[in-house]
């Protein structure tokens, strides 16, 4: 595959998700540039915008097995990842199998997942990271590629779990998914309360998305790229060497060197998907938002003001210069 | 255009760029820290010409150019951030780079540089790397500035400050200077001495100039050093024609000029006796013996020409060559005569030059301020009648006391504070008699002055009541004479004083 092949075939899933998810374009990018750097993405959003939808019509989209895990307070990590169970067979014979659980798929929608324990919601780690499963001692390998695409609700925070920060760090981008606008809600009523429903058709495999997970890893990355993301990464702990002003008064702990190559994947995808082989600072910068904001840890004033994670990554960003030397007197 | 020729013409255009960027910031540095200056100048007593910054400014700026464009010129690296920058290559060119130097590898290496080959078509290095001034409007602002203030602020200072002292200092070495500088011109055109009267004016010129109410410091240095040389290389050149006139280096000037001018006269009676006819052998051979003595009162060296015309008058008398040596002798006159005058120049240069140097060190004095120009302004007073400066001393080396005496020192050091406060009140007016006088100035050019004066009274009877002095009080006095310190020659005054107000007393 060349990044020209790349390009052509992701302009086809978008226009292909196009024709089920009104707006959220910048959403729909979001996802496709994690799925393609082969990272997993937490999407927040008021019930109803779309997320569920989003999901299910890029798992038809990629041609990939697609499960949907709604989690609650009841839920129990057995029910994420499966158990062993006794079977007779015909014989009269017990033997204990294991039952994969839903997270044994490929698209894997977690939805509302804050709202389970975090015993549940780390039942999702290994998977998240290993890409594999361990229940009583075996690892059981998932197929790839394995996406975790999680949901969470901003407003209604009552009998909710936050996510551990370690869990919150394993999502590649955090999206939040606004309310679409007037037209937006307009052309969903039109296409999606009439008798015809569109339906999205797969353009893509999962070989496919790997050889594209793969070429995105090939698009080059200039040391002064990877310096300026190592710099706004730096620059986002207040105990570093040049912490920015933003993360100075409002940051306990900063982005995790996770993030640096969060940062650095999505902006690779970002490059591939904009049809050219190598990563800009400017991808950098169009990515940071949701490659950063649920990696910072907030101090109490901070949260006593109400400070946006976002408002933080902004002003870092603004804050850090490129790598680009200036010339004196310019 | 390949993106490595490309780099190139960046690289070399950036660092032209940063480097006259670097020398506009020093000039407008530069230039900012004389119209700091010279704001200073306002208190402090100094100039700034507005031509120094200028010329400062712009050797600043050039050196700072020079220096950052062959010392630090850009790197390939800064000049591939730059072309991305200003022509949103997307960082293709600083990867570029990179991927020049071997990192990073990558499956896609080929795709990019075909891409990179593909974008670097639409550059055009001389609009993407711009060498053109961009703080000409600084630099124009400052450079105004400083010549405006220079202009028009010039010699302007605050009230109590060094500077106004010094300002101060420099008018009155002006007022000074042209005072004596007529009085030169006017002796020296009255005398016939060109020199002296060239440099006179040329002092005159100074002086004008010094004592203009906006007068500067380094103008009035400036005046006085170029007046100084000008008299040294005047004086040079006269002491070099005395000396090809036979003038002997260590003669005193003004004492060989009269004793010359003396002979000058002698020569002149020979002259017109050497005229008269018959001239017999006798009074010849007087002649000649004249003519010998006046060459042995010469003083000159043996080669001077008024010396060897002296002698060839003497020959030619001894041969009874009367017209001979007439001709011998008026060569001799003129000879001496213009020896008298360059002496004549000489010396009215040297006092020039003394008083031009006593102006230089009078302001030297005020600029380092820790003098009061007006104390240092005064010249010492000598008192010709103190025992002090009497040759020998009225009161005798052997009198102690005329050792010590001190004399009034008031406004003859110098010091600081006023005269009141030194001297008390002022001196009351004795009802004597006066005659009212009007002295004239000299009629000629320059100014002429003339003022009413109060000259010396009139021989009359003293005015002041004489009292019966009682024996009490003479004894008083005489004991008051024993105690203060009465220097001897004035004791014997006061005791005679004391003695005649016995005498007349009723």
């Amino acid at each position: 595959m060349d990044v020209e092949e790349f390009g052509a075939l992701y302009q086809r899933i978008r226009a292909e998700l196009g024709r089920v998810v009104v707006g959220h374009a910048d959403v729909v990018e979001g996802v496709l540039l994690a799925v393609f750097a082969g990272g997993h993405v937490l999407l927040e959003g008021v019930p109803g915008v779309g997320k569920t939808l989003m999901v299910k019509a890029l798992a038809q989209v990629l041609g990939l097995r697609f499960s949907r895990i709604q989690f609650t307070p009841d839920l129990m990590p057995a029910d994420v990842v499966g158990t062993n169970v006794l079977i007779q067979d015909a014989e009269g014979h017990r033997v204990l199998t294991f039952q994969p659980g839903p997270v044994f798929s490929q698209i894997v929608l977690a939805d509302e997942i804050n709202r389970a324990t975090p015993k549940t919601q780390s039942a999702l780690l290994e998977a998240m990271q290993e890409y594999a499963v361990t229940v009583a001692g075996t690892t059981y390998p998932l197929e790839r590629p394995f996406f975790v695409l999680a949901t969470q609700n901003p407003i209604e925070m009552e009998g909710t779990y936050p996510l551990p920060e370690a869990q919150l760090d394993r999502f590649l981008l955090k999206l939040r998914v606004p309310f679409p606008d007037r037209e937006s809600v307009v052309q969903i009523l039109e296409r999606t309360t009439g008798s015809q429903v569109p339906e999205v058709q797969p353009v893509a495999d999962a070989a496919t998305v790997l050889r594209m997970q793969a070429l995105v890893r090939e698009v080059l990355a200039a040391p002064h790229v990877q310096a300026y993301v190592a710099r706004l990464v730096e620059a986002t702990h207040p105990q570093g060497p040049r912490p920015a002003k933003a993360a100075r008064r409002w940051v306990r702990y900063g982005a995790s060197p996770r993030g640096a190559q969060a940062l650095l994947l999505a902006a690779k995808a970002r490059a591939l998907a904009n049809g050219r082989a190598h990563t800009s600072a400017e991808d950098v910068r169009a990515v940071a938002l949701p490659a950063l904001r649920h990696r910072l840890l907030l101090n109490f004033e901070a949260e006593a003001e109400g400070v946006d994670p976002d408002q933080v990554v902004r002003e870092v960003v603004e804050e850090v210069p490129e790598v680009a030397p200036t010339p004196a007197g310019t | 255009m390949s993106p490595d020729r490309l780099l190139e013409a960046a690289r070399s255009r950036l660092s032209w760029q940063r480097a006259l960027r670097n020398g506009e910031t020093t000039a407008v540095w530069v230039l900012a820290g004389a119209l700091a200056g010279q704001l200073g100048s306002l208190a402090f007593p100094y100039s700034l010409r507005w031509e120094w910054a200028l010329v400062a400014a712009a050797g600043s700026a050039v050196a700072v150019t020079l220096l950052v464009r062959f010392v630090r010129p850009a790197t390939r690296l800064e000049a591939a951030c730059w072309l991305d920058r200003r022509c949103a290559l997307l960082d293709r060119m600083c990867t570029y780079v990179a991927v020049r130097e071997g990192n990073p590898r990558s499956a896609l290496v080929n795709r990019f540089l075909e891409d990179v080959h593909r974008a670097v078509q639409q550059v055009h290095v001389s609009r993407a790397v711009p060498i053109r001034p961009v703080r000409w409007r600084a630099v124009l602002a400052l450079v105004a500035s400083v010549v405006v203030w220079d202009l028009v602020l010039s010699g302007a200072t605050l009230p109590n400050t060094p500077a106004r002292r010094v300002a101060e200092a420099v008018r009155r070495e002006g007022r000074r200077l042209l005072d004596l500088a007529q009085e030169w011109e006017r002796d020296a055109r009255s005398r016939g001495l060109v020199e002296a009267s060239r440099s006179a004016r040329r002092a005159r010129q100074a002086a004008e100039l010094m004592s203009a109410p906006r007068a500067t410091l380094s103008m009035a240095q400036r005046q006085l050093r170029g007046l100084r040389e000008e008299i040294v290389s005047v004086r040079a050149a006269v002491q070099s024609r005395m000396q090809e006139a036979g003038s002997l280096a260590d003669r005193d000037g003004l004492k060989a000029a009269q004793a010359l001018r003396e002979l000058e006269r002698e020569l002149a009676r020979v002259g017109r006796a050497l005229e008269e006819v018959p001239l017999g052998a006798e009074q010849a051979e007087q002649l000649r013996r004249t003519l010998s003595l006046l060459e042995g009162k010469l003083h000159l060296q043996r080669s001077a020409p008024a010396s060897a015309a002296l002698r060839e008058a003497q020959r030619r008398l001894e041969r009874r060559d009367r017209p001979g040596a007439r001709e011998a002798v008026r060569r001799a006159e003129d000879t001496l005569r213009e020896l008298v005058r360059l002496m004549e120049e000489e010396g009215a240069l040297a006092k020039q030059q003394h008083e031009v140097e006593a102006s230089s060190l009078s302001i030297a004095q005020a600029v380092r301020g820790g003098v009061d120009p007006e104390a240092a302004q005064a010249r010492p007073v000598r008192y010709p009648d103190s025992p002090r400066n009497r040759p020998g001393g009225a009161g005798g080396q052997d009198d102690p006391e005329a050792q010590v005496w001190e004399g009034p020192q008031e406004g003859a050091e110098p010091g600081w504070g006023h005269v009141p406060d030194k001297l008390g009140s002022a001196t009351p007016r004795l009802d004597a008699r006066r005659r009212q006088e009007h002295l004239p100035g000299e009629v000629g050019e320059g100014k002429v002055f003339a003022a009413r004066v109060q000259a010396p009274g009139v021989a009359d009877s003293a005015r002041t009541p004489l009292l019966r002095v009682p024996a009490r009080v003479v004894r008083q006095a005489d004991e008051a004479l024993r105690a203060a310190r009465v220097p001897a020659p004035y004791r014997e005054w006061v005791r005679r004083y004391f003695s005649q107000l016995t005498e007349a007393g009723p």
